[in-house]
């Protein structure tokens, strides 16, 4: 083997390495991961969670099917990426206002059914024991309501 | 590892069709997976506030200042480049093009906040085989050259062995990472059933068939099944490096990885569709066709 393929074979090793090292170590920087996802145990008393609502001209709240409106996240995506940019200290109305300008740029293009005028997010608190039991025991279809829902922020377009 | 699984990853006797194949069909996957959404482009969209980069990419203090129509051009050129990838036509450039692009589109992805651990291993294959033979058989590079390159057996086989090691790698991570951050309770107590009844909340707006068989409702009552389905899959997911070792262990692991994943689908709706493009590298392409060969040359006879 000649240089050229020894610096491409170390190259490649490298890769793996950093893999095996994320793997053992437990690490994360992409491109190599420990794979963390469902790793925690989840036995939660209360489960935080989050709801962006859509604004109407009224500023009447609107649901949304997140996914058509803020693709490519979906709703659990779009919560994560709230939730982490929470925790690195990023203001949420910024958050919200931004997710505004978001929908007026993809709106027409995607044929949006709705023109939404903003949007309000919310903290919403489920009391564990009670949404498992009611899935368990119900067999509902829709999921239970929040046990409170706090105000985070919103941000409304007056033009 | 033992030095005859080493010599056999490394210094196996690959006549470099097991490569070719697998590149074809590696990248005929990951064609599809580029061409059927807008899945990629649809992140330059994003707002900057959600910018938060990650890994190699943390240098980067705000988004890339290019506007929608360049990072067009550059998907569709990495779109090119796995097609010619695939083809095996100027294989050399193409294979480092479409590495190197989809390290930039895929790690951008990853730079809002969320992670999706699902394109993380083919970004990692993508990198390996940007610096390999791979284009040197089943490629239309094979047609076109009159003379064929010497090349030794050792570069055939380097990329299959490091990218079936990166294989087991992901699940030997993902099962240490249960132990490490759920231990013992992850499987002892009442997380799976939890988890797979969160998926109502988690994901209610992706895989409506998925989610229409209920699958998690009709497990999640037996909490007893819910324990033994989450001690099987840690097993399974640590117990993946062995299949390295023994071909035989890995007839048993490979298979039980895939119906795994499937599993994670039909449960908590996590779709790993896109490592299907990493488990081609398992299968014996030069000695499938050896058999198809020997079965028509008996039939003519």
């Amino acid at each position: 083997m000649g240089p050229w393929g020894k610096l491409r074979f170390a190259f490649a090793t490298i890769v793996v390495l950093g893999s095996l090292g994320a793997s053992v170590i437990g690490f994360e920087w992409f491109p190599f991961s420990n794979y963390p996802m469902y790793s925690q145990s989840f036995n939660p008393s209360t489960y935080k969670y989050f709801q962006l609502v859509g604004l109407d001209q009224d500023q009447q709240e609107v649901e949304i099917p997140i996914i058509d409106y803020f693709y490519p996240f979906w709703e659990a995506a779009l919560y994560e990426s709230i939730s982490r940019n929470l925790q690195a200290g990023k203001n949420p109305y910024r958050m919200v206002e931004g997710l505004y300008y978001f929908h007026k740029k993809v709106r027409d293009h995607r044929k949006l059914p709705l023109r939404l005028s903003g949007f309000r997010l919310y903290v919403v608190h489920y009391d564990w024991q009670e949404f498992k039991q009611e899935k368990l025991n119900t067999n509902h279809l829709k999921n239970p309501l929040p046990q409170t829902r706090e105000f985070l922020s919103d941000f409304y377009d007056m033009e | 590892m033992t030095s005859t699984t080493w010599n056999k990853i490394f210094f196996g006797n690959d006549s470099g069709l097991r490569l070719g194949v697998s590149r074809f069909l590696f990248f005929a996957c990951l064609c599809y997976i580029s061409a059927r959404t807008p899945y990629f482009i649809s992140f330059h969209l994003l707002p900057e506030v959600l910018w938060l980069p990650k890994g190699f990419f943390s240098f980067l203090q705000s988004k890339p200042d290019w506007s929608y129509e360049t990072w067009k051009v550059l998907l569709n050129i990495w779109r090119v480049s796995l097609v010619l990838s695939a083809l095996g036509l100027f294989s050399r450039f193409s294979l480092k093009i479409a590495g190197g692009l989809g390290f930039l589109i895929m790690g951008i992805a990853h730079c809002y906040g969320y992670y999706t651990h699902t394109y993380i291993p083919l970004v990692a294959a993508l990198l390996i085989l940007m610096l390999s033979h791979a284009g040197d058989h089943f490629s239309l590079d094979q047609l076109i050259r009159k003379h064929p390159r010497p090349v030794q057996a050792f570069e055939y086989a380097w990329p299959i062995g490091y990218i079936k090691i990166l294989f087991c790698l992901i699940f030997l991570a993902a099962g240490l990472s249960k132990i490490r951050n759920g231990g013992w309770s992850w499987i002892a107590s009442e997380n799976l059933q939890n988890i797979l009844l969160r998926s109502y909340l988690y994901y209610p707006d992706v895989h409506s068939f998925a989610s229409s068989l209920r699958l998690n409702e009709w497990i999640a009552q037996n909490l007893l099944l819910c324990q033994v389905l989450a001690f099987v899959t840690i097993l399974i997911e640590t117990s993946s490096p062995l299949a390295l070792f023994h071909r035989r262990i890995a007839l048993f692991l490979i298979p039980g990885l895939f119906l795994l994943q499937a599993a994670f689908y039909f449960t908590i709706y996590v779709n790993f569709y896109a490592y299907f493009c990493l488990y081609v590298f398992w299968i014996p392409w030069d000695k499938v066709f050896k058999y198809f060969r020997s079965r028509l040359s008996s039939k003519e006879k």
